[in-house]
């Protein structure tokens, strides 16, 4: 006998009992018409609050209240907010607030904003929108948006839609800010039991990297599809953009605009309520001697009910060694210090839903892999071969 | 786990035969001529699809975690634990494609509700079904 077939006897018996507990009542016909009074009351104040609702603005809301801390005495993460080994609350706290407004039937305006505790709580428009729902199947969007570069990169601020406090860093921490300025649309469709997507963007960008400095996006176009069937989703995305990026190690290497830059990835999920299993393989390429980068991860998750025990193996290699040998032996090497990036981190961790809409998690990794370089760290910063990371979260959607 | 009106069917006699009923009726207007399978009810709930198999509009109407109708039903209808679904909806919110059901809070609301208005359905645990509703679907 299978475990959810344990459950469900369960609650089949749980729900007997109740049954006979109200067969146990009956109604005379005069006490049933005075209760459908009662609730014939109740109804036309719901009815009229369901109405208002129609017509009104809906917010929602997400919050991480979380900590993290690591063992080596000078490394200091490139993401998360710099983190070193001082105990920190507020490098990967955040919180959210998203309106959504009925213009019409057909639009909508969806405006989130989100302050994080790495940014001095200041508020950031991430999304601010108008949908407009051109037949059952398309969506237009026009105005700020995220781009669908990799499967969680729409919702990467929401901690309570992950398994993790923070998705893995070898694949989400090399892709800058994904919020654009440009046109969106979605297209839904079925092919069999899978409810199937594609999602396009067309928009720009400009972003602040520690390691490359201003950075500004053109033309940046993106397509993805997602197919999800009751327990999988599958999903291809790729997309390129020009980039105007600054001259870098003090004109070495000079500044180079319309760099091409292409993300790919493919990506895989399954999901049966009891077994949590995904993965990811993108590949991150730009033209001249900045570093390519080839990632990977993937989680394995049981729920033991409310609670989840996960393991995830996280990679990032570099793409093009050797590329920027042609800038000589001495600047050369010094670029691929301040640029190549690979790590493996292996991560433990437990995610507890132990009240609805309100998850705790805990999570310990292992960095390791450098390969002589900074990893996802400040260059010159890393003192071992491996650090050790712990974090704590407590993540909620209201 | 693959649902259909053959599994509901042997589901149902078994209950029946063992006498235990504790199962969940998603309920229509009586006058709402669509034939709903698992599929679509699924798929309405879950904000994939905003009509009923026919092409009329359907305005599902939720139970609160609290109510053990709510339990019983994704279970076996949707397929997704509590937890889960607050994931899906997070993830639906939040990337601003769309928002969860209007929930009320008892089987007599659902009931009223659903009986005065040929778009909405809803679910209630079966015990509570009377004539204004037409039941389309039992479960498990």
């Amino acid at each position: 006998m299978t475990k959810s077939t344990i459950v469900k006897q369960i609650f089949t018996q749980l729900g007997s009992a109740a049954v006979i507990a109200s067969t146990a009542v009956t109604y005379s016909y005069a006490e049933s018409t005075q209760i459908s009074d009662e609730v014939e009351n109740r109804l036309s104040v719901i009815e009229s609050r369901l109405d208002q609702d129609d017509s009104r603005v809906t917010i929602n809301g997400f919050f991480s209240a979380s900590f993290i801390t690591h063992g080596d005495d000078t490394a200091v993460t490139d993401n998360w907010g710099g983190a070193t080994d001082k105990n920190d609350f507020s490098a990967l706290s955040n919180v959210g607030i998203q309106m959504m407004f009925d213009i019409n039937d057909e639009m909508t305006m969806v405006t989130q904003l989100v302050a994080r505790g790495e940014e001095a709580w200041n508020l950031e428009a991430e999304w601010a929108f108008i949908a407009y729902e051109a037949t059952d199947a398309l969506t237009l969007r026009f105005g700020r948006q995220k781009g669908p570069l990799y499967l969680l990169s729409e919702y990467i601020e929401v901690g309570y839609a992950m398994p993790w406090i923070t998705a893995p860093d070898e694949v989400y921490g090399i892709t800058g800010d994904s919020t654009y300025d440009g046109i969106g649309a979605l297209y839904t469709f079925a092919i069999g039991d899978w409810d199937t997507t594609i999602q396009a963007l067309y928009a720009n960008n400009s972003f602040y990297s520690d390691n490359i400095g201003d950075v500004d996006l053109n033309d940046f176009i993106t397509l993805s599809i997602t197919g999800e069937s009751e327990n999988w989703t599958l999903r291809l995305s790729y997309s390129v953009v020009s980039g105007d990026i600054p001259a870098l190690g003090g004109g070495i290497v000079p500044a180079n605009d319309n760099t091409d830059i292409s993300y790919a990835s493919a990506g895989a999920k399954f999901d049966n309520g009891d077994w949590l299993l995904m993965s990811e393989v993108v590949s991150l390429a730009i033209d001249g001697p900045m570093a390519d980068t080839d990632s990977a991860y993937f989680l394995v998750g049981y729920r033991f009910g409310n609670v989840m025990p996960h393991f995830t193996w996280s990679h990032m290699k570099n793409g093009d060694p050797g590329d920027r040998d042609s800038l000589g032996p001495i600047f050369g090497p010094a670029m691929d210090a301040a640029l190549v990036e690979n790590q493996t981190t292996y991560t433990a961790g437990v995610r507890w839903d132990f009240m609805a809409g309100v998850a705790a998690k805990f999570e310990v990794s292992h960095v390791t892999d450098f390969d002589d370089t900074k990893g996802q760290f400040k260059a010159g910063t890393l003192s071992d071969d491996s650090v050790n990371i712990v974090k704590f979260s407590l993540d909620s959607v209201f | 786990m693959k649902f259909s009106l053959k599994h509901i069917a042997i589901a149902t006699l078994f209950t029946l035969s063992t006498g235990v009923m504790a199962e969940v009726s998603v309920i229509t207007h009586p006058s709402n001529g669509a034939s709903i399978d698992a599929k679509a009810v699924s798929k309405i709930f879950l904000g994939k699809s905003k009509k009923f198999p026919g092409g009329v509009e359907a305005v599902p109407i939720e139970q609160p975690k609290s109510a053990s109708a709510h339990l019983e039903f994704h279970e076996n209808v949707t397929h997704k634990k509590p937890s889960q679904l607050t994931s899906y909806w997070s993830r639906r919110v939040f990337t601003g494609k769309g928002q969860p059901p209007k929930e009320v809070r008892s089987d007599a609301e659902v009931i009223s509700l659903v009986s005065r208005n040929p778009n909405m359905i809803g679910y209630v645990d079966s015990s509570a079904v009377n004539d204004s509703v037409k039941v389309v679907l039992t479960a498990p």
